[in-house]
């Protein structure tokens, strides 16, 4: 496995609304090189917004992107070069078979491998001389990996690139796309709403919702901090706990429980016991579902 | 980058960029050659103008939808989106294209007219240019506004509605729209017509919006960002649909009379003109001042009507269909000839001037122009195909020379000689005899018709002459449509003189020419 290295991508403060919609409100997340980095979020968080932003398809309102060791506001063609991308929806000219798109695709990259395009085409089993709208939905998006991966990217970003794919075929993609990481050490960057997507292929998480960042690491780290508590009335949290949901009280006892975030090592020093919580559950609380009793 | 965007636009559209081509100059060729026929107006060049009018508005659609708007509607710009390609690019190169293929059809289009009118039109560079520009002018600015409106989507389609029922309505009014850039540059009345002034005006302000139509293209596909383009794209719900239809159904409905009642115009006429009949044939003749005794008009007009019943009669010509005679005094017109005439469209009406009070002036001139417009107007301009033509000019000299003294005749006589001398006469001459008048000057031009009609007077009688006046000139057309193509295509002006004379055109023109060559040209005319 490469070592992990330097920051490949960091957004700062990131910004931007729709009229009166704010769809990402001050963002950060920093993406080191080699890392798979899951971007997690409910329908509607921002993610696609965020990573429009980071493909420079729309301008921020306020934030800075840092992307490839330059800070920028617009990601700029030269940055976009270094960028594979994978979008939500994959629309092709239906004419266009997947060497044609190739050719085209091609020569808008000037480390454009072809070599390695065939490549892919091959291991990922797409036909080279179908055309792409007789391609199925799995296929396409191997198809746009395909394309993503062969000018050899110093960043691959996919923007929930499973929606739709059958178990399977989700299955398969991740795999390719870990094994992309691993062996070359491809730094990827992919969203999701699917935490198991997340809990199996990425190294570090950033979670966010309502634009806003609500957690970012690694999982493990997210385990040992998001604890179950029991509190009655009047219970007083020390300075560092941060209350993520407070829960319905228990219709007998009356006792409330609450899922709150702490560093691991404050958990360790306080006489506060707290009950660890499968990932399914922090993600729950972290987008703040009220009315769900854990 | 920008071979591949090419590569791509022509791989994706090659067939319908071809289709669009062929159907372009097919139709052209068609209104080309059906009005090179047809001998109206400046011939292969005024269809090529009418082609362009009417269809670069069609291809402008076409491709319009097929560069800009399908990319949207399919979806298709989200996936360029994430490609590292510059929007700016993308929307030159597509503009670019656009005009580019706009260009080559309306080229094409030219070269076409060229083909069909050659031999009969002299194409001079300066005449080629005018016409290009003129023609290219036009086409960009209709591709331009097609292009601009392909960014607006599904919208697109209200701004259509809703500028062909103001077109329709401007037509309607007394809105001289045709008068203005960029209308005036394919306007029939100078297309194909103007030779010598270039259209600098009507060119800088076609340019200017065609300008403004370039930054509206750059402004609507830069400015709105992915996702309003898209949002713009997507294609027209059902709900939509009902609702646009709705729309312009019911403001169809409002608009109605508006659209349809175009003012009928009053039938023509000058009110206080001095009027004589005679057996039908009815000649108004208008002074310039209106209090003068109108002597002069009354003698004028009874002489002409008696006179131009006699060879109404002669041509075969019903009474109904004679057209009302109108003339005009006008004394500031052409010194030489003193007459002059002007079409009068839909009326069955000929409006003549003369300055008929000028010492130039000639009352049997004026008779044998009349006539000439009789025939014109009767066979709906037909007779002026150029292999007709000579004919009506041969009659003409034959109407003027029936009362003319014998100097004019002598004068006209060595007018033929000296042009047949210098310039020759073949069956090619009458076949393409706008040519040979643009050659040999058209007054010289007509004295040789109207000699090759006194020899056919004399050789095959007046009998053969006016049968072959009556079938070469004399068929009544009601309508300018195919069938009247395919009648002058059936019954060739060569075979007309056959069946009226025995002889063959071609052996007749030989006499002729020795006939006009057997005058003795006077010395010093010679010198």
């Amino acid at each position: 496995m490469p070592p992990r290295g330097n920051t490949i991508l960091k957004v700062s403060n990131l910004k931007r609304s729709y009229g009166n919609f704010v769809a990402v409100d001050g963002l950060n997340l920093q993406v080191n090189e080699g890392e798979i980095y899951g971007f997690l979020g409910v329908n509607g968080a921002g993610k696609t917004t965020t990573i429009r932003m980071l493909m420079g398809i729309i301008t921020p309102e306020a934030g800075t992107i840092e992307l490839m060791g330059e800070t920028t506001k617009r990601t700029s063609l030269k940055q976009k070069q270094k960028i594979g991308y994978v979008s939500q929806e994959q629309v092709f000219y239906p004419w266009m078979t997947a060497q044609m798109l190739g050719k085209f695709v091609g020569g808008l990259y000037p480390d454009w491998d072809k070599q390695e395009f065939e490549r892919l085409l091959q291991v990922l089993e797409v036909p080279p001389n179908r055309k792409s709208s007789h391609l199925s939905g799995g296929m396409r998006v191997k198809l746009a990996l395909a394309l993503a991966l062969a000018p050899r990217p110093s960043l691959l970003i996919l923007d929930e690139p499973t929606a739709g794919m059958d178990p399977v075929a989700r299955r398969e993609f991740l795999d390719i796309i870990e094994h992309q990481a691993r062996e070359y050490g491809r730094t990827t960057f992919f969203s999701t709403h699917l935490l198991n997507e997340v809990e199996r292929a990425a190294d570090k998480v950033g979670i966010i919702h309502r634009g806003k960042t609500r957690f970012e690491g690694d999982l493990t780290l997210l385990q040992s901090r998001v604890r179950k508590i029991q509190a009655t009335e009047g219970t007083v949290l020390p300075a560092g706990f941060e209350v993520w949901q407070i829960l319905d009280p228990d219709p007998i006892t009356g006792q409330r429980e609450m899922v709150v975030d702490a560093p691991p090592e404050m958990w360790a020093d306080s006489s506060i016991a707290g009950e660890k919580l499968s990932l399914d559950d922090i993600f729950i609380s972290c987008v703040g579902v009220a009315t769900m009793r854990i | 980058m920008t071979g591949v965007l090419i590569q791509k636009e022509l791989r994706r559209h090659w067939p319908a960029f071809l289709l669009l081509g062929f159907l372009t100059w097919s139709a052209i060729f068609i209104a080309a050659f059906r009005l090179n026929a047809d001998g109206t107006g400046a011939g292969a060049f005024t269809g090529v103008g009418w082609g362009l009018f009417w269809l670069i508005p069609v291809t402008g659609i076409i491709l319009g939808r097929a560069l800009i708007s399908s990319e949207y509607q399919a979806k298709t710009q989200i996936f360029l989106e994430g490609l590292p390609l510059p929007k700016w690019r993308m929307i030159t190169l597509k503009l670019v294209l656009g005009f580019l293929l706009t260009c080559i059809y309306t080229m094409g289009s030219i070269a076409i007219g060229w083909l069909i009118s050659m031999g009969a039109e002299i194409v001079t560079p300066k005449f080629l240019g005018i016409m290009t520009a003129s023609a290219c002018g036009w086409s960009l600015f209709v591709t331009g506004f097609f292009l601009v409106t392909g960014f607006l989507g599904r919208y697109r389609l209200i701004i259509y509605l809703t500028l062909a029922l103001s077109i329709r309505m401007i037509r309607n009014s007394s809105i001289p729209i045709r008068e203005f850039p960029p209308f005036a540059l394919i306007d029939s009345s100078r297309f194909g017509l103007e030779k010598e002034v270039w259209p600098v005006f009507d060119l800088q302000v076609t340019g200017l919006i065609i300008l403004g139509w370039i930054v509206a293209a750059y402004t609507l596909g830069l400015a709105k960002e992915g996702n309003i383009s898209s949002m713009l794209g997507e294609k027209m719900s059902y709900r939509e649909k009902m609702f646009i239809g709705g729309a312009f159904g019911i403001g169809f409905m409002t608009l109605f009379p508006f659209i349809l009642n175009e003012p009928k115009p009053e039938p023509f006429d000058i009110p206080g003109a001095v009027e004589e009949e005679w057996e039908g044939v009815v000649v108004k003749i208008s002074p310039e001042e209106l209090e003068k005794p109108v002597d002069l008009e009354v003698a004028i007009a009874g002489k002409l009507a008696r006179r131009l019943a006699k060879q109404r009669d002669w041509l075969g010509i019903s009474k109904e269909d004679f057209p009302g005679i109108f003339i005009v005094e006008k004394s500031d017109i052409d010194e030489e000839e003193r007459i002059d005439w002007e079409e009068i469209p839909e009326e069955n009406v000929v409006l003549m001037y003369a300055g008929y009070r000028q010492p130039e002036f000639s009352e049997n001139r004026l008779l044998s122009w009349t006539l000439s417009q009789v025939v014109r107007k009767y066979s709906k301009s037909r007779v002026s195909h150029e292999d007709r033509w000579w004919v009506v000019c041969g009659l003409e000299g034959l109407w003027e020379m029936e009362q003319t003294d014998a100097d004019t005749i002598k004068a006209r006589e060595q007018m033929a000689a000296k042009t047949v001398k210098q310039h020759g006469l073949t069956i090619d001459n009458l076949m393409g005899w706008s040519k040979y008048q643009d050659d040999v000057e058209w007054r010289n031009a007509d004295a040789v018709a109207w000699m090759g009609m006194r020899k056919l007077e004399q050789t095959a009688g007046s009998e053969a002459v006016r049968t072959f006046a009556r079938m070469a000139v004399a068929h009544q057309v009601t309508r300018t449509d195919g069938r009247a193509v395919a009648w002058d295509y059936l019954h060739p002006v060569t075979s007309a003189f056959e069946k009226a004379t025995g002889e063959s055109l071609e052996n007749f023109v030989t006499e002729w020419r020795d006939y006009i060559l057997s005058v003795d040209i006077e010395k010093e005319d010679v010198e």
